[in-house]
């Protein structure tokens, strides 16, 4: 029943929850965390309540994921700096396929969005990349929908400021 | 700024590319979700069996000690050591609710009295604080505090959402064990204090009857 379920809504699915991974954890773990959303997805499908949609609910798993990826790479990263071993860097080398293929003006923008905090690149992401309404967006984020609009108006104020020439070195917080 | 400054940052962003995931990765996706529910369902399965060999195993006593008491052979006195003593299980549920949330909580006591007459006691505690509105009230939450006294001592709990991470379903919970010393009574009526975004909600809960 479960896995009839999540194989209709990988097949549906899986290619905006890979596109929200790669824009919000970079290409390098994308793949593989898209195979936890599902199997997160699978394990709690007796919670989804058919409230929100299964788009909505599958890309609220994937933010999950990606905050619990970020706290798995500062984690490592910490580790790495109190004993001194220089083994994992913040992920930073991307698969050259993906970012070569893009334009020049494509590239900058990927890595002026990859350099705003997670809740702008969530809000730039859903509603600018993906195109989701603010009701989708609202849904995926847990937000309401005015929160969507207000943050997503800031979201682009920060990412014309960077594309203008500010800094693109804003902290990663998750 | 205007909706015109951002009419280009509009139209650079529906541009970016929409990657897909390679089918190679997907097939190998749709074979790990397989094999989750297959695992999923061996282990249901294992634990059916395991079930039904423990009723069949206990029915098998049953007919065993029932037949040995029927020809008289039965021991009617414990030896030393060999039996374990009395065994007690209690089960108190407490609910209520205050202006937003409600609140469960559950207590497991065992009760133990060996052949020496020594009493043992342990219990499991389960707390649940549910938000009553909508979980949207919740999205720009910081911080929440929750704790609850019994007379053993009770409990508390206290959240923090990072700013992007706000809490996802409205229900909290804690979990406990004590052995030994006072237990829960299902006669306590139990104050839960709540905190979040500055506000706070002060109720009490009670045992079922």
């Amino acid at each position: 029943m479960g896995t009839h379920i999540i194989s209709e809504w990988f097949t549906k699915y899986s290619d905006n929850v890979y596109q929200y991974l790669i824009y919000r954890v970079g290409y390098k773990d994308a793949e593989d965390l898209a195979q936890e959303v599902f199997i997160r997805a699978l394990k709690g499908i007796d919670s989804f309540q058919g409230n929100s949609q299964p788009k909505t609910w599958l890309i609220r798993i994937a933010q999950n994921v990606a905050v619990d990826y970020f706290r798995q790479q500062k984690r490592k990263h910490w580790k790495s700096y109190l004993s001194l071993d220089k083994v994992s860097e913040p992920c930073t080398d991307e698969t050259p396929d993906f970012l070569l293929g893009m334009k020049e003006d494509n590239l900058i923008l990927y890595k002026a969005i990859q350099s705003l905090k997670p809740s702008y690149k969530d809000v730039l992401i859903l509603r600018g990349i993906q195109e989701l309404s603010s009701k989708e967006t609202a849904e995926c984020l847990n937000w309401n929908e005015n929160k969507v609009r207000i943050t997503y108006f800031r979201a682009k104020t920060a990412l014309k400021k960077k594309l203008d020439g500010g800094t693109l070195h804003e902290q990663e917080q998750f | 700024m205007s909706k015109n400054n951002f009419k280009d940052i509009d139209e650079k962003l529906h541009s970016l590319p929409r990657p897909t995931l390679p089918p190679e990765k997907k097939q190998e996706i749709l074979q790990k979700i397989n094999q989750v529910e297959r695992d999923k369902q061996d282990n249901s399965f294992n634990f059916k069996k395991s079930i039904m060999g423990s009723v069949a195993g206990v029915g098998a006593i049953a007919a065993l000690i029932a037949f040995l008491f029927l020809i008289g052979t039965v021991e009617t006195e414990p030896r030393q050591g060999s039996e374990e003593g009395q065994h007690d299980t209690h089960q108190y549920i407490f609910e209520g609710e205050g202006k937003n949330w409600t609140a469960l909580f559950k207590v497991v006591i065992e009760e133990k009295v060996d052949l020496e007459g020594k009493h043992f006691v342990e219990s499991e505690e389960y707390f649940e604080l549910t938000y009553k509105r909508s979980i949207d009230e919740l999205s720009e939450i910081e911080e929440l505090e929750f704790s609850f006294e019994t007379r053993t001592g009770g409990g508390s709990r206290k959240y923090n959402f990072p700013e992007d991470s706000p809490p996802h379903r409205g229900v909290f919970t804690w979990e406990g064990e004590s052995t030994g010393g006072l237990m829960v009574s299902e006669n306590e009526i139990i104050e839960v204090n709540v905190m979040w975004a500055d506000k706070e909600d002060v109720f009490t809960i009670e045992a079922n009857q």
